[in-house]
């Protein structure tokens, strides 16, 4: 009990609050992401204590994967990748004219979700920290290498996309002063990339202004309409609904929960696999798509299960299982707070800060949800020309703090620029991220391995441990072509239909 | 400056919901060409990287493979994965529903709306904080407005209230010391 009493703080709570509340708004507008909203908040937190600063990313986190039910469930269009599942019973039962009962079934399945993914975290955490801990150089870089590889091929549709992006984000990462022996690599002279390039100018270049670029590609000038109206008070539902819903609830949170846990993966799979399972396993399932309960319940469980299951590597391997956890990663670094399984035995409260900001951030989005239900959609009406050039002031500025260097605000929109056509070229750019971070850090145990090895590289496949992951890696990259090669083989509908067009 | 914008017509980009069938992305237009600009690109940018990496020196540690493995490795993987794209680029297959690909006018406000954030940062450089962001908001509210809508006193309050909201966060709030420009 004394531990968390050591973690309250009112700077902590009031940031944990804030967080929320942006995270919750930010994941209600269609094109903005939880992970924009945590590139745009990391740099206010450099005034903050540590623990203030992991209060405000959790809540942001946490807020921005909840908020996403709110454009699904009004517009029809999925605030983030998250919640594209809501969407196809939350939408048709608001247009049935049922939006409160829609969102409140979505509010409730996030707590319920969000409480069994903090269950998983606080229990599978340190049971993966002390293994962790038995493992040496060698098993580091093959799990890594593993956590690298799964997100690469499985993020976006093309498998040779996801790797190039990986492997831009591992060239990205070695960029300045090599680790052991501090070689200078690709700077061209230029000092400014001795240390190599910040995290946060490429943090809120990636996610906030290439987004910020797409969003205006595709929509214009042009502010999504709210087409539904509504009235009266309470959650629309009854304990005897969640009641109904209850094992549908449970099986979607350990979906989003095993999901969230395997790097890659994330709450995107959480929801649409959790949804396809409740179809699957419903009574009626031609209800679905047209306003069924259940068609909420899982996806929105799941997705926010998910959450607490994408922490767990993130905090006891330092490997982020998605790119929201590598920005909340990265921002971790910026505090100088690196995760990984020695985090459990030297910065203790460090982790009981993370647990229990996470549990409150549940609660704290849910009340906020339930009270807000009528207010944040008005955050959808908000013209784009409030909006972004509030954003990019905040942002160029916040890029010029971390360093009070200019060059890090040039810096930050020409990866905007980079990410921009990433995006529109159909990279994904998790990877690119992921291979940014991890990138010294698989170079680091590599070069460590092998030197402690007198240059001998069998112990990767005699080891045991490493063995499997080496096994793993190799079997992802393995299947995941072979099933893609299948796929392209086979002709879909689209393919077949007459305006499908395909070029050869 | 103009108290309004120009009367080009506003398409009217209302989305339409997304369907189950709709949830997984789809190759946009054009990929197959876009896929070997992309292939090309990566595959030059692998074998900068190796030429780059060549002229490294070894570590001399023992056992250490030095500074040019991990690197020299995601470079040979970017050209590899380059020469994929270029020679197996993504079939073409129909955009997802209710998608749209995006206009001229679009193309031209996203560049345009890159080059004033080009300039507010180059602004930034020369004449700080203080000048450069009022500017900047006003030619960002000024872009982005609809066209006939009457934008100069919202525009003028948001620049004051926006610079004086974001400069109190930063200076006296995170106690930063704000760009000050050249001169």
């Amino acid at each position: 009990m004394g531990a968390i009493v050591d973690v309250i703080t009112i700077e902590a709570v009031v940031a944990l609050a804030l967080g929320s509340a942006f995270g919750l708004l930010i994941g209600a507008v269609p094109g903005l992401t939880a992970m924009m909203g945590m590139a745009l908040l990391l740099p206010l937190t450099f005034g903050m204590s540590s623990t203030a600063a992991i209060a405000l990313l959790v809540g942001c986190y946490i807020g921005g994967i909840a908020g996403g039910l709110v454009s699904s469930t009004l517009l029809g269009m999925p605030g983030n990748s998250s919640s594209i599942a809501t969407t196809f019973d939350a939408y048709p039962m608001a247009k049935k004219g049922e939006p409160v009962k829609a969102l409140g079934i979505g509010v409730t399945a996030s707590l319920f979700g969000g409480l069994l993914g903090f269950a998983a975290l606080i229990s599978l955490s340190p049971v993966v920290a002390s293994v962790a801990l038995l493992l040496g150089p060698f098993e580091y870089f093959s799990i890594t290498l593993l956590a690298l590889m799964l997100v690469a091929v499985l993020a976006g549709n093309n498998m040779a996309k996801g790797l190039a992006a990986g492997f831009l984000g591992l060239l990205a990462g070695s960029i300045g002063f090599a680790p052991i022996d501090s070689s200078e690599r690709f700077t061209f002279g230029w000092s400014h990339l001795w240390g190599g390039i910040a995290i946060l100018p490429l943090i809120i270049g990636l996610f906030a202004i290439s987004e910020m670029m797409r969003v205006t590609m595709s929509e214009g000038r042009e502010t999504p309409k709210v087409p539904v109206r509504y009235s009266g008070f309470g959650l629309g539902i009854g304990i005897a609904d969640v009641v109904r819903s209850g094992w549908n609830i449970v099986r979607s949170s350990l979906i989003g929960i095993a999901i969230g846990v395997l790097p890659g993966m994330g709450g995107t799979a959480a929801n649409l696999l959790a949804y396809a399972r409740a179809k699957q396993a419903a009574r009626n399932p031609d209800e679905f798509g047209k306003g069924a309960a259940d068609g909420i319940w899982a996806p929105e469980s799941s997705n926010s299960a998910s959450s607490g299951g994408s922490m767990v590597p993130m905090m006891t391997l330092g490997i982020p299982g998605d790119g929201v956890t590598a920005v909340l990663l990265g921002g971790l670094i910026i505090h100088g707070i690196q995760p990984g399984p020695l985090l459990f035995s030297e910065n203790p409260e460090v982790v009981n800060a993370i647990f229990f900001y996470f549990l409150i951030a549940v609660v704290v989005v849910f009340a906020m949800q339930l009270f807000g239900m009528r207010v944040f959609p008005l955050v959808l009406r908000v013209p784009k020309r409030y909006l972004f050039p509030i954003l990019v002031a905040f942002m160029a500025v916040g890029a010029y703090a971390a360093s009070y260097q200019i060059a890090d605000a040039w810096l930050m929109v020409a990866l905007g620029v980079i990410g921009f056509g990433l995006v529109a070229g159909g990279f994904p750019l998790s990877p690119l991220l992921l291979g940014y971070i991890l990138g010294p850090i698989v170079e680091t145990y590599f070069r460590r391995a092998l030197m402690s090895s007198d240059g001998d590289y069998t112990p990767f496949i005699t080891r045991p441990a490493s063995a499997v992951f080496i096994g793993a890696t190799v079997l992802v990259l393995v299947v995941t072509f072979w099933s893609r090669a299948r796929a392209s083989r086979t002709p879909t509908p689209h393919d077949r239909s007459p305006t499908s067009g395909v070029v050869p | 400056m103009d108290t309004s914008r120009g009367d080009q017509p506003t398409p009217d980009t209302t989305p339409s919901p997304p369907t189950e069938a709709a949830a997984a992305p789809a190759a946009p237009a054009g990929t197959r060409s876009r896929d070997r600009v992309s292939g090309l690109v990566m595959g030059a940018l692998g074998a900068a990287a190796i030429v780059h990496l060549a002229g490294l020196e070894a570590s001399g540690l023992t056992g250490d493979p030095g500074p040019r493995m991990i690197p020299g490795i995601a470079a040979v993987g970017l050209v590899l994965t380059g020469l994929a794209l270029l020679l197996r680029p993504e079939p073409v297959t129909v955009a997802s529903p209710g998608a749209a690909p995006p206009g001229d006018d679009n193309r031209r406000l996203t560049a345009q709306l890159l080059l004033i954030i080009v300039g507010y940062v180059a602004l930034l450089t020369v004449a700080g904080y203080f000048i450069a962001t009022p500017l900047f908001i006003l030619a960002g509210f000024w872009l982005l407005s609809r066209p006939g809508e009457k934008i100069l006193v919202p525009a003028a309050v948001t620049a004051a209230v926006v610079t004086a909201g974001v400069g109190l966060i930063f200076a006296v709030g995170l106690d930063i010391v704000l760009p000050e420009g050249m001169f």
